[in-house]
This record gives structure tokens, sequence and C-alpha cells, in this order.
């Protein structure tokens, strides 16, 4: 029996921290805990640290409905930190409670992905993520939590936590419609009806809420991806030209593509800042390199775009011609690229989002780069040819022209793979979050899913039948610049949708809400 | 102009706003909820009357804090209460008196605003009859104001066509208790929930309508708590026995189980000897009421009805609860009639943890029932009873003969009155009829008929303001004084923390000013100029009547906090204010509800509350955190009738009456209602369920049957 605390008492023992006990058996559902929450911290309305959500089962009149208040589990492996690019978050080591530092978040809102309970919330006045944390000067002043205080149903309790034996079996923080816990090892107690029904669900089910689409998000993935997709692009036609002849027409497509590929870059980069709550503060994602994924995406694509600014520089300028720097150079920025796709897929893979949470991220992600950048290559490599009248397929041209059209349907072929496997897995599953995923996707959203994915399919048919007519005129020039470019534009709209479908139909993993 | 881009660039988070500080009463909490004074009060909602603070800074109501001192509420508040701050500075306050000058209402002086309210009332009243005004009132008012009105109307304007929304909320619960024991007064008091061995609610969700008793009940160990109602409500499901009887059966299951515990000799023969009437009229009557016939009609089985009876019958103590389950019935009175049956024969009434308590609605609707002046003479008197109108003639000193000898007509023979073409003004105080009424047509029938309506209220427009000719601005909880008294009998200090906002006056300074212009003041409140002084006067009135508040003053409330009227319970010497002072039982038997669902109605309507929602939302509806939890109504519906009707989890639907419809709600498939049944809650004009209930009233109480009515459900 572990003893329900009043008054609080600090320094605790070692290896001791402070948790909730919910006690579902004793839950009257009044929301007394989520207004008392709201009245201690002065949050707005939305902005719900604690929230009630109801579990519901069993056939009249024997029937049960739970309710189930929760908070920060103030877990001893907390996802919210391990993910934080600023280091924002600490274990209180008075209590054990996970708290924040206000001025180091900038409000990327990567916590409140990695939460399995919605616990960090994003305040939009204050443009920052905040969470509760356990009523800290309360609890120094010796007064428990406001919500535990204000609980007329003696439900939700404050108590400590051994926390290593916790560790061992924290079979306790696990119930019906709550995230499982060993993902972060929550410390919420709960306590549960002896003869809990087996066919509880949470009242939330049914409902199907489409997630933000993070627009700038959407742009920053498929141009960085774009753009690294045209790097190595380049990087790799370049080796294959060199075994030949460099034609004069390679020598100024070699100038130009690298501009046009760090501009997309830039473009990308830049239009990302906006998507932080304090974008003034965007330089601090890079502190968390050694942990965060997302600290690494920063690290990365930044590294990427300076070395891809310093190899268009040199490559235009022809100063500074060392043997071997060119392509060392370039080797680095198709790496640094790489490494910032995968960065970047990293942090889409976390427990909290199901449907992300998959191989089929980076799969999606390093496609979209291998459709959209040799596609782009394509377009200015056969403008080139346009403007200096040079045939496209004359020495290299043709060569370079097969590898680029043979990497863009290949890649096509993997995202329609993980496009169709996305949809085919989630479809087979019984998981809340993932079966929400494809009702989003056949149902809320099936008209844009179908757009995308005959977008997709007509530019992949498109690529090899431009290049067919362009064997048999077997001239440059004409027409096929524009022939490509289209076909571009078909396949970044394609891939733009695809990702906004990303966004939009993740159902996260969620503490239960309420019918409303 | 900076400010945007300090925002929008990250260098702005607010940090004031989100900073926290030491309030030397409460310790830490948000320093933008720290107060310059915490005023102490009683919560305005509900009648578990609950003790707060109200925190005030720069003339705003800023925060509020339960009350850890106060016997009620120990320091919690339920939701409403919690939030409760925000009803003040809320939007849509009434601000000024507005008077409907070529069919708009616009601004008016309150000289012009008062002169024609009684101008207007007394040329209807001169052209029609005394008889042609109106009044309806609430539950809302502190006592010291509904002393006051009742004088001012009844003895004032002399009409007795003066009654109040308690009528739709626990007038059967008055009636009853004036039957069972010649007066009304809930004789139990919170603490009995703490003490009984037994605790049976019937028809009352505390769960989520009187949270804070739960604190009570929980503390209750050794108890046994068992449920009836026809939905499995949270209360229900945490019940140690719950009954799932059909709607409208529980007067056959209380006569079932007097049945069984006159059969088993589980009787107080002695209490019944010694403090009752009629015993043996009732054994002979609930012989028909045999557990077969009584599982029959309540759908209950035998061995759950014997369980239920010998679990009472076996209790040292035993407590019954009732709130609208019972109230809202046609045969409400009859109801709470055999409860007291049940209490009194098995002599569970007076002592610690036995009591038949009626469980009261609205913050001082027991003010009203002592004081107001509407079902009664004010202390409990009796319009009937030469004795009690005498007194109070000399008490007032005023003509005896102008003391109402009848009551006059209760809330819907008011409306009714209107369709008669009796009643052609009307007053309507502090309550939302367009919301609360049954049957929304009829209503809006009979207020199209009438040549005055003045609605009298703290926010504006609301449903009813909105068909006002005079809209009169009153101030609201938080910006008045006065006392509130709770279910239990309890006298608590209501406090004025703030101003009311614009020219906005307190219903107490609003009756004064009337009577001025009616030339009744000096006669009526001579001298009177603060609530104080009506309550001084209502000490006097109810000195040696069984709710006497003669030694209750404002400074020993001040000084001790709330007091208990009559102490903590009534009759414990089993002498109850009857003539014989014996109390009465009562033959019941059980009738069909007034409309039974059929072929193509087939559905009852269940009409309830929320934990989130205060009555229609004037108050609640405006809290936006109360709100967002609880955005719109809903319509439960067993997952069997979901399923015949194709209907998936908030699928919108219409539900429709023979009287009316709700045109677009949500249904919720939940096997908390009973296959064949629908709930919904009626808080909401957007989808009102008042527009589906049945205009039916029990004859003795005249409270509305809120609780059964026929619908049909179509898909949208």
């Amino acid at each position: 029996m572990i003893e329900s605390i009043t008054k609080p008492s600090i320094p605790l023992q070692p290896g001791e921290n402070y948790r909730f006990h919910f006690d579902l058996t004793k839950c009257i559902g009044c929301k007394c805990c989520e207004v008392a929450c709201h009245e201690q911290n002065n949050n707005p309305a939305d902005v719900k640290w604690r929230k009630v959500g109801e579990v519901e089962g069993g056939e009249f009149p024997n029937t049960a409905r739970l309710y189930i208040s929760m908070a920060c589990n103030h877990c001893l492996n907390p996802s919210c930190l391990a993910g934080c690019p600023t280091d924002t978050y600490y274990k209180d080591p008075l209590t054990g409670a996970v708290r924040m530092k206000e001025d180091t978040c900038i409000g990327c809102g990567y916590c409140t992905w990695n939460c399995p309970y919605e616990a960090p919330q994003f305040n939009p006045e204050r443009r920052m993520v905040t969470k509760c944390d356990l009523c800290h000067n309360r609890l120094i002043a010796g007064d428990a939590p406001a919500c535990v205080s204000a609980c007329p149903s003696g439900a939700l309790q404050f108590e400590k936590v051994q926390t290593e034996e916790w560790k061992k079996n924290i079979s306790q923080a696990n119930g019906p419609g709550i995230p499982e816990a060993s993902i972060t090892l929550s410390t919420t107690r709960l306590t549960l009806p002896k003869n809990l029904k087996s066919d509880l669900d949470r009242v939330d089910d049914y409902r199907l809420r489409p997630e933000k689409p993070h627009y700038s998000l959407v742009l920053l993935t498929v141009l960085t991806q774009a753009s690294v997709g045209g790097f190595l692009a380049l990087f790799i036609s370049e080796l294959l030209v060199r075994l030949g002849h460099l034609s004069p027409l390679l020598q100024k497509f070699l100038k130009v593509g690298p501009w046009a590929m760090f501009g997309l870059s830039a473009l990308a980069l830049g239009t990302s800042v906006f998507h932080l709550g304090r974008p003034f503060f965007a330089w601090k994602a890079l502190k968390m390199w050694r942990r965060s994924w997302l600290s690494r995406e920063v690290l990365f694509f930044s590294l990427f775009a300076n070395l891809a600014a310093a190899y268009s520089l040199l490559r235009w300028t022809e100063i500074f011609q060392l043997p071997g720097i060119l392509e060392t150079l370039g080797a680095l920025v198709a790496l640094s690229g790489l490494a910032g796709i995968y960065s970047s897929a990293r942090i889409y893979m976390v427990p909290a989002r199901p449907s992300w949470n998959s191989i089929r991220t980076p799969i999606a992600f390093f496609s979209t780069a291998l459709i959209l950048g040799p596609l782009a290559i394509l377009v200015i490599f056969s403008w080139q040819s346009r403007q200096t009248a040079i045939p496209l397929l004359e020495n290299g041209g043709g060569l370079i022209s097969k590898f680029l059209v043979m990497t863009i349907l290949t890649a096509g072929l993997f995202q329609l793979g993980s496009i169709l496997a996305k949809l085919f897995y989630t479809l087979s599953q019984e998981e809340h979050e993932l079966r929400g995923t494809a009702r989003l996707l056949t149902q809320w959203f099936r008209y844009p899913f179908l757009a995308r994915l005959g977008l997709l399919f007509v530019s992949l048919l498109g690529v090899p039948l431009t290049l067919l007519g362009l064997l048999e005129s077997d001239s440059g020039g004409g027409s096929v610049p524009f022939w490509i470019g289209a076909i571009l534009l078909m396949a970044l709209a394609s891939e733009l949708l695809g990702r906004y479908l990303f966004f939009v139909t993740v159902v996260p993993k969620n503490r239960p809400e309420g019918y409303f | 102009m900076l400010t945007p881009l300090l925002k929008f660039l990250g260098l702005d988070i607010a940090k004031e706003k989100y900073s926290y500080g030491i309030d030397p009463q409460f310790g830490f909490m948000s320093s933008a909820k720290i107060p310059d004074r915490w005023v102490k009060t009683t919560c305005g909602y509900c009648s578990v009357g609950c003790g707060m603070y109200l925190g005030v800074k720069n003339g705003k109501a800023i925060s509020v804090r339960g009350d850890p001192d106060h016997p009620v509420n120990e320091g919690t508040l339920c939701p409403k209460g919690l939030s409760e701050h925000h009803s003040i500075h809320a939007k849509g306050r009434a601000l000024h008196p507005l008077l409907k000058i070529d069919g708009k209402l616009r601004k008016v002086s309150w000289d012009m605003a008062l002169d024609t309210l009684v101008g207007r009332m007394l040329a209807i009243q001169r052209r029609y009859g005394p008889e042609a005004m109106g009044v309806l009132s609430t539950g809302q008012l502190v006592t010291e104001e509904f002393y006051t009105l009742g004088k001012l109307i009844q003895l004032g304007f002399k009409t007795t066509n003066y009654d109040g929304n308690t009528t739709l909320c626990m007038a059967s619960a008055v009636s009853g208790y004036k039957r069972s024991f010649g007066s009304d007064g809930p004789p139990g008091c919170y603490e009995d929930l703490e003490k009984a061995d037994v605790v049976f609610l019937i028809g009352a969700n505390i769960a989520d309508n009187h949270p804070i008793l739960w604190n009570h009940l929980r503390k209750n160990e050794k108890r046994i708590l068992i449920v009836a109602d026809p939905r499995v409500t949270k209360t229900a499901m945490l019940a140690d026995l719950y009954l799932p009887l059909k709607p409208r059966s529980d007067i056959a299951l209380l006569n079932g189980l007097i049945h069984i515990l006159i059969r088993d000799n589980k009787i107080n023969a002695d209490y019944i000897d010694k403090h009752t009437e009629g015993f043996n009229d009732l054994k002979k009557f609930v012989e028909k009421f045999n557990p077969p016939n009584v599982s029959k009609t309540t759908g209950l089985s035998e061995d759950l009805i014997e369980k239920t009876a010998h679990i009472y019958g076996n209790a040292p103590s035993a407590f019954i609860g009732w709130t609208m389950g019972v109230n809202h019935s046609t045969q409400g009175t009859e109801t709470v009639n055999v409860i007291n049956n049940l209490a009194l024969i098995t002599g569970q009434i007076g002592r610690p943890g036995a009591s038949p308590f009626s469980i009261t609605g609205q913050c001082n609707a027991m003010g009203t029932r002592e004081a107001g002046f509407t079902s009664s003479l004010p202390g409990y008197r009796k319009f009937d009873n030469q004795t009690d109108r005498e007194e109070l003639a000399q008490l007032w000193n005023w003509p005896v003969e102008e003391i109402p000898k009848t009551r006059g007509w209760a809330y819907p023979d008011i409306i009714e009155g209107i369709f008669k073409g009796v009643i052609k003004g009307l007053w309507i105080i502090a309550t939302n009829p367009f919301v609360s009424y049954p049957n929304q047509k009829l209503l809006s029938d009979a207020v199209s008929r009438l040549e005055f309506l003045v609605v009298q209220d703290g926010y504006h427009p609301i449903p009813t303001s909105a068909m006002a000719d005079l809209v009169l601005p009153a101030a609201i909880w938080g910006e008045k004084e006065g006392t509130y008294t709770n279910s239990e009998r309890r006298v608590s200090k209501v406090n004025k923390a703030l101003d009311p906002p614009g020219e906005a006056k307190s219903d107490f300074t609003i009756f004064l000013e009337v009577s001025k212009r009616l030339g009744a003041f000096d006669k009526l409140f001579p001298g009177w100029k603060k609530p104080e002084d009506a309550f001084n006067e209502w000490r006097e009135i109810s000195r040696n009547r069984l709710c006497d508040y003669s030694e209750i003053t404002y400074e020993r409330l001040r000084n001790e906090g709330p007091i208990q009227w009559g102490g903590e319970r009534l009759y414990s010497d089993g002498i109850f204010k009857t003539e014989s002072g014996k109390a009465k039982l009562f033959c019941v038997d059980c009738h069909e509800m007034p409309e039974a669902p059929r072929s193509d109605f087939p559905f009852i309507l269940n009409t309830g509350r929320t934990v989130e929602h205060w009555h229609t939302r004037t108050k609640t509806g405006r809290i936006e955190v109360l709100e967002k939890m609880s955005p719109e109504a809903w319509a439960e519906m067993n997952p069997h009738d979901a399923k015949k009707l194709k209907l998936r989890q908030h699928d919108l639907i219409r539900v429709l009456s023979q009287r009316g419809s709700i045109e677009k709600i949500a249904v919720r498939i939940t096997a908390i209602v009973q296959p064949g049944q629908i709930f919904i809650p009626f808080h909401y004009i957007e989808a009102c369920a008042n527009n589906l209930t049945v205009a039916e009233f029990d004859p003795l109480s005249r409270e509305p049957n809120y609780k059964q009515c026929a619908v049909r459900v179509e898909r949208i």
C-alpha cells in the first residue's frame, strides 16, 4: 500500500520521485482537476496540461464508463526530453518532475510529437511549448499539486515512487485506452477496477481529426530532398562523364546545375525557420546534435547548404582548381545531404506516431529525393541543350540521361511501393492510431490520396515516353525541356501532396479524450 | 507596433502573464490570479452551498478558491464553482435598461424603465384586474430579495399570480414534505451521507449534478450505496447495488420494498405507533405490491427487489436521497410521499444517518421556499390558515383581509393563464423559460399574447430577454449581498465583491425602487436601505417557525460561518408539524407515464444535465473553459437501437415529438441508456430538449413531467 501525500516535503530519499496516482474506481468525471489546473496556471482554455478522457464498454445495465484524468506522467524515460533539440527539458533533481527551462524552448513542437500523452502543449499566445511541472512551486511550499487538491472524489492523488523498482515493473502504469507505458516509463500509477471489462473502448475512437498540415515542413522536407537528390545526380553525372569526353554542353550544365540546387535548399531551409514558434532563436536547434535527430537534421542541412554554396562557387569561377578538390567537395555535399535526409526521416520515426514510425518514412524521403532531384537536373540539362543548340544525347549526354531516367523510375517504383505498403499495412492493423490513419487516407482524404497516386503514376509514365520521343527525333532543343518541366511539376505536386498527407493522416498516440 | 513583431520572432513569450507568485492565503499560484483581496462568499450555482473566496483586483473578479474551513465543501469546488469568477466579466452582460420602442429594444434611463414597469403593470391591473399581472422568479436570488419581492408582489401589486422556476425544480419535494410532515423542510443533512449504513439514491445523479456531495459520501467507508435510476449514470456505476428500473416505476419499487419490510417484519412498529398515522391502510394497500407484481412493473428481478428491501430493512441507519428523477413527474409529490412512507415505517428519520432527503437544485431555492411568499406564506405559513394570516398581518401591521387566503397560480398555470386571457403582463426575474419550460412552442404562443413582458436578468440577450418589452439589467452573484440557504438548511453569507457593470443594479435595489413608484415603500419596507434590513425583518417573521432565523444575524454568520436553522436534523423528537403531531402515511398507486411510447414515437425521451453546465447556460455557456468541454448537446442512444437505425457514433439526427423537434443533434451511442430510451441534456437552446417535452404537470406541486415523453429519431 503506497501512502497518499497531502503535504509533500523536500528533499526526497535518493531514488525517490514524486508522482500522480489516479484511481479509476473513484473518479466521477467531474473535471475539477482540469479547471483547477487552468486556474492555477492561467492557461487558455485550449492549453490542456490536464485532461479528462473516457473509455466505455459493457452492455446495459452492466455498463462501464471509466474516466481517465491525465496530465504529464513525469516519465523516467521522457521522450520529450530525449528529442528536444535545445535541451529545454530536465528531470528536476528535487522532485523527479519533468520540467522545462522557459527561455531555451524555441517552439519547434518536436516534444509534442514525441510524447504519447499530449503532455507538452504548444501555447499559441507564448509561441512556445509549456507543460505540467507537478506544481513545482506548491511542492516546495509543502502543498499538493492544484489538481490533486481540487479532486472531490479522492481519485487523483499524489505519492512517492521508488524509481528503480518501478522500472522493473511498470504494469500499474498501463490502463484501458492509454498508450503503453513502456514507451517512456510513465510514473503515474493507475488503480483499475477489479473486474475490468475487456471491451472498453476509447469514446474518442470514432473521431477522425486530421493533424495540422505543417506547410512549412512540407516545403522544407520536399525541397531539401529535391535539392540533395539533384546534387547527388550531378555528382554521379560528373563521375560518369569523366569517363568520356566533357562536351561544352556538359561544362555549361555543370556550372549552372549546382546553383539551382543550392537555391532550392536555401529556400527550403529559410522557410523552415518559420515553422518555429520562436524563429529568432532558430540557431539554438543545433545544440543537442549528440542526442536529438532534429539537431542533427539542422546540422547536416546547414552543412549541406554551406558546402553546396562553396561547391557552386568553385564550379562557377573555376578558380582554385586543384585536382580532386571538386570531386571531394561534391562527395561531401552529397554525403551531408544524404545524412540530412536520413536525420529528417528519423525525426518522424517516433513511437508516439505509429504511422510514421516505420522504414517507409526514410524510403519515402529518399525516393522523393531521387525522383525530384534527377528530374530537375534533367530539366536544366535539356534546357542547356536547347540554349546551346548542342544535341542532348551527344557524347556523355546520352549516358547521363539514361542514368537520370533509370534513377527516377527506380525511385518512383519505391515511392509507389511505400505508399501502397502504408495503405495496406494501416488497413490491416487493429491499433487505434494505425486504423485511424487508414480511415483518414481512405475516407477523409480519399481524393487527395488518389490524386497523389495518379500524379506520381503519370509522371513516371511520362519520363520514358519523353525519352523515347527524344531518341526518335534524336535532336537537342525543341520542346524537350518543356515536356520534362511539365513532368517535374507533376511529380513535385505529387510529392508535395504526398508529404501533406503524411502530416495530416498521422494519428498520434494520445491520452484518451471525451466524446467532444 | 513592435509587440506583434517581437511575438512573431519569439522574443516576447508573455512571461509576466505566465509567472507565479505567492498569495498569502492560498500559496503559490499564477501571479495573474493573485488578487488584492479575497471576498468570502457562497457559490451562486447549486444548492450544495459551497463556501468560497472570490479574488478581486483592480475592480475585476480574477479568481476563486474553495473555502477550506467551510463544512460543506472543505476547500473543494465543482468545475462550475472553480470558474465562477468568469461569469462576472463574461460577454453579454445586461448593462442598460432597454425598452421596446417601435419594435426595437432601445436604451432608456432607469427612471423611464421603472416608471414604465409600474405604469404599464398598474394600467393592465386597472383594466383587467389585479390578477392580470403575473411574476415568475427564480431560485437564484438572495433570501433578502425573495422576501422583499414576495411582499412587493403580493401586498404591493396585490396579485397572487406569483411563482418561481423552483416549481420546475423541487416543488414536488416541497409538496411531498408538506403532505407527509405538515411542513416543508428537508429533515436531514450532508453529514448523514457520512454516517448512514445504507445510502439509497433515487433519481439522483449526484456524481454529475452535485459532485461536492460525493466528497461526503466517499468518506463513509462502511456504507452500502443503492442507486435506482433508469440510466446507468456515473453514480449508478459507483453503487454497490444498482437498480436499473423502468422509467416511472419508482412508486411500484418503493411500495414493493414496503411490502417486503412489512411481510418480514423489518419495520419499526414502535415508531409507527407513536409517530405516524395511516399505517393500517398502507399495510393493506401494499399487499398487491408483492415481488412478482413489482418485478413486472419495474423490470427488476424479484431477487434484486428482495435484496434491496433487506439491505435497507437491516440497516441501523438509512438515508434516502432524491432529486429530479423523482420530482420531475406528474406523480412527483406522491413519489416523495412514498419515499417518506419508507423512511417513516422503518423509523429512519431524525437520527444521524437517517433521513428522507431532497437534494435541492438552485443555490437559494430554499430561501424562496421559506421566505418567498409563492407556494406558501413566509415562514412556512399556510395560506388557508387563519392563525397564520393573522400572525403575519400583525407582524407586518397590514390589514388581514389583504393577506391572500389561497395560493395564486403556479408557474404552468400562469402560462396557461396567458392563454385564457387572464394574465396580460408578466415580469420574469432571473430565469430563462425559453430554454427551460416544457413544450417551447406552447410557451412562445403564450408569450406572444402578452401585452407587456418585463425581463430582469444579469445577461442580455438571452432567449427570454430577446422577447421582452422591457429589459432590466441586474447585478449577479459577486455583485450583491445577502444570504443563501442550502439543501441542508445551512444559511451562508453571500457578499459583494464588486459593483455591477454598466447601469445594472441589484435586484434588491430594483425591488425597492419599484415599491417607491408604487407608493408602497414606506408601508412595505419602512426605512430599508440595505439587504440586512430585509434580513432582520425576516428574522422576526420566522421567529418560532420551523425555519427559525431569529437567532441568525449577519454578524454571527460573519464570525461563526454558516449556520443551520433547525439544527442538524429536524423531527428528532418524532413530533411533526401536522395537527396531530404525527406524520402521515399515504397509499399511492403507480400510474402510467403521461405519454407512453407508441409506434410513431417509439422512444422514451429522458432529459437531464451535465456537470459542466448550469441550467440554460446563460452563465456557463459564456465561460470558455466549461463551454469547450461540453460545447453542444447530444442524444444518448443504446447500441442496439443505433444498429437498427443504422446510426454510427456522432451521426447527426433529428428528434421529433408530437410538439416539436430538435433539427440537428449528434447521437452518442452508449449502453448507459436502456434500449428504447433517448437521453438529451436540456441546457442547450441550440438543440432544445424542451421543444420535445410534454407540458403535463403534477396536480399537487405543478411540477412538469420532464423525464418522460415519446419521441422519434430520424437520420439526417
